[in-house]
């Protein structure tokens, strides 16, 4: 539980205060050091522009978390109020909105984010715009499952019995419940949104230059990498060192929530 | 059990249908005018004019109203009729069966290589609890999910292909040009084959008839993959469908890094040739697929609970 949850921190910190801590300008361009392998100068190298790969790296950890929190909030949202709603609404209700969800679960996102992001075009808004129209499903379904088994708990048939409106019981009886989980299904949902962007960013349709996106750096240095790895090995790395911190902790926060008294290891025998 | 059945039947209809309108709203309120595209592509930057325009419309029923539009669409795809591609000229359903098996022998072989590998090292995990066997697959299964596809890729073609030059990075020919894509798949992969095999062995292997099993000397072997791993299969057999859904939905991106000319690489071709009706028809089948697989592992499961119940004289 520690570690992940140390590098997140230290990923976050170094979002915070990038400017500090990076030892060149992110945009500075200087085609006389370009594809530099790491040297004392540049820890991580240059790219085919002779900007330093590491400052783009911390710089990155902006873009890259910022979208990713961005992706993970509005989907979050989205796939939440539909579940909700399908959860609290009636069989016929709850069928008509699940088969919906289906229908969008079908379609692989990427390929839906493809699609989406050819006619609406790269760049920061519209990637969050795709990804949240494609990766609501899972919110919503998990949602669905939540709100419908809280339901049937006691204390909400009673405050039901009491004759509560539906819209007080969601807020005061069956939100609360929902937090713990949705936790969870956020922190493993950030390090798949990172993966996502990363994939769209490597098709060119995600995050585009300059913006220092690790995904998109991640994109850019496959093309140099024959001549010049460095430059996409250490976006690569630090995408996958960063998803690994989440999906550990997610799996941390899930095992704590099914048995809190453990210590936190995820349930060796069911995963 | 039939009503069951029915329902499912059912769903499945409605989620085909729902696959097939939005495809159809996708493409005709995103890609931008489907008449103009298609101008575009014929005539050239130049030579296009709103009249061009407006006459291909024409030829192509794009100037009707859309619902109209809608009831023409579900009656070509019914008719399989899905169109030529505004980059080949072909039928779009004949390019897809001509690109699709490449695709599937990637997929057959990955998770061929997958069950071969991760079946007898989960047995094996399922043995000794908490091993170092059991410690390292929990790593390669966290490791999978961490990292991304073509980052990997990148990394094997770096190793194997630009230094040592042992392997193609790209492209078909031979046996040796799977050997990178499947190994990007397998490792992406074989981590969750692995646990998946191992929890469902420890299931069983606590099981009275194992018990009975050991105390009638069958060889420890005998019990682990004859005995005990048929009763594992169920949900080993589920995760290997799942695991094909996973290496189609995959084809994207590894089809592009590898060249491999199957469907995903034709999707990526589409979406930056502007093929419209290619697209069209690429997300159709995927949806198609997808859905109907699903289905598929539904109705296994169905008949498989039947006849549990019925040999086992359950209600």
């Amino acid at each position: 539980m520690k570690r992940p949850a140390m590098f997140l921190i230290l990923m976050a910190m170094v979002a915070l205060f990038a400017p500090l801590v990076a030892p060149h300008d992110p945009y500075g361009v200087d085609v006389s050091q370009r594809l530099l392998p790491p040297c004392r100068e540049f820890l991580f190298g240059t790219d085919h522009l002779g900007r330093c790969v590491l400052s783009r790296v911390l710089f990155g950890a902006r873009v890259s978390l910022g979208i990713g929190c961005m992706i993970m909030v509005s989907s979050l949202t989205l796939g939440g109020i539909i579940g909700a709603v399908a959860g609290m609404g009636n069989t016929l209700a709850d069928g008509i909105i699940m088969r919906i969800t289906d229908v969008f679960m079908a379609v692989p996102s990427l390929v839906f984010a493809l699609v989406l992001s050819r006619s609406l075009g790269p760049g920061t808004m519209n990637v969050i715009l795709i990804f949240s129209l494609t990766l609501w499903t899972r919110y919503a379904r998990m949602v669905r499952g939540l709100v419908l088994d809280l339901r049937h708990r006691d204390h909400v048939a009673t405050a039901a019995l009491a004759g509560l409106p539906p819209g007080h019981i969601l807020r005061h009886h069956i939100l609360p419940g929902l937090i713990p989980p949705m936790a969870a299904m956020a922190t493993l949902g950030m390090g798949m949104n990172i993966l996502m962007v990363s994939s769209l960013s490597f098709l060119g349709l995600g995050i585009v230059e300059p913006a220092p996106d690790w995904g998109a750096m991640l994109a850019t240095g496959t093309d140099y990498f024959r001549t010049a790895p460095h430059m996409a090995l250490f976006p690569g790395l630090v995408i996958s060192l960063t998803v690994l911190a989440f999906n550990s902790l997610g799996d941390h926060l899930q095992a704590w929530e099914i048995n809190p008294k453990s210590s936190g290891r995820p349930n060796g025998n069911n995963s | 059990m039939t009503g069951y059945l029915l329902r499912r039947l059912f769903s499945t209809l409605f989620v085909l249908l729902g696959v097939v309108t939005l495809t159809f709203f996708l493409m005709h309120f995103t890609d931008g005018d489907p008449a103009t595209i298609i101008a575009l592509d014929k005539f050239g930057a130049q030579l296009i004019s709103p009249g061009v325009i407006r006459e291909l419309a024409k030829d192509h029923c794009l100037d009707l109203p859309v619902h109209v539009q809608f009831f023409n669409w579900i009656r070509l795809v019914l008719q399989g009729d899905l169109g030529v591609s505004l980059r080949s000229g072909m039928p779009v359903v004949e390019e897809i069966l001509l690109r699709l098996p490449a695709t599937f022998s990637l997929a057959a072989w990955s998770i061929a290589v997958c069950a071969l590998v991760g079946i007898p090292v989960g047995i094996h995990a399922a043995q000794g609890k908490d091993g170092l066997l059991d410690r390292a697959t929990r790593m390669l299964a966290a490791v999978k999910v961490s990292i991304p596809g073509f980052y990997m890729a990148m990394l094997l073609i770096f190793l194997f292909s630009v230094k040592l030059g042992w392997l193609p990075s790209y492209g078909t020919g031979g046996a040796r040009h799977y050997i990178l894509p499947v190994a990007v798949n397998v490792i992406g992969q074989v981590g969750f084959t692995v646990r998946v095999v191992r929890s469902a062995m420890l299931g069983v292997l606590e099981t009275d008839y194992i018990q009975y099993a050991r105390v009638r000397g069958l060889s420890r072997l005998r019990i682990l993959y004859v005995h005990a791993l048929k009763n594992a299969s169920i949900p080993v057999f589920t995760y290997l469908s799942l695991q094909f859904l996973m290496v189609m939905e995959g084809s994207v991106i590894i089809e592009t890094i590898f060249a491999w000319p199957g469907v995903g690489k034709l999707f990526q071709e589409a979406i930056f040739g502007r093929d419209f009706t290619m697209v069209q028809a690429l997300v159709l089948f995927f949806g198609i697929m997808i859905t109907l697989v699903n289905f598929a592992m539904d109705l296994f499961y169905f008949l498989l609970n039947q006849k549990i119940t019925v040999n086992g004289e359950r209600p």
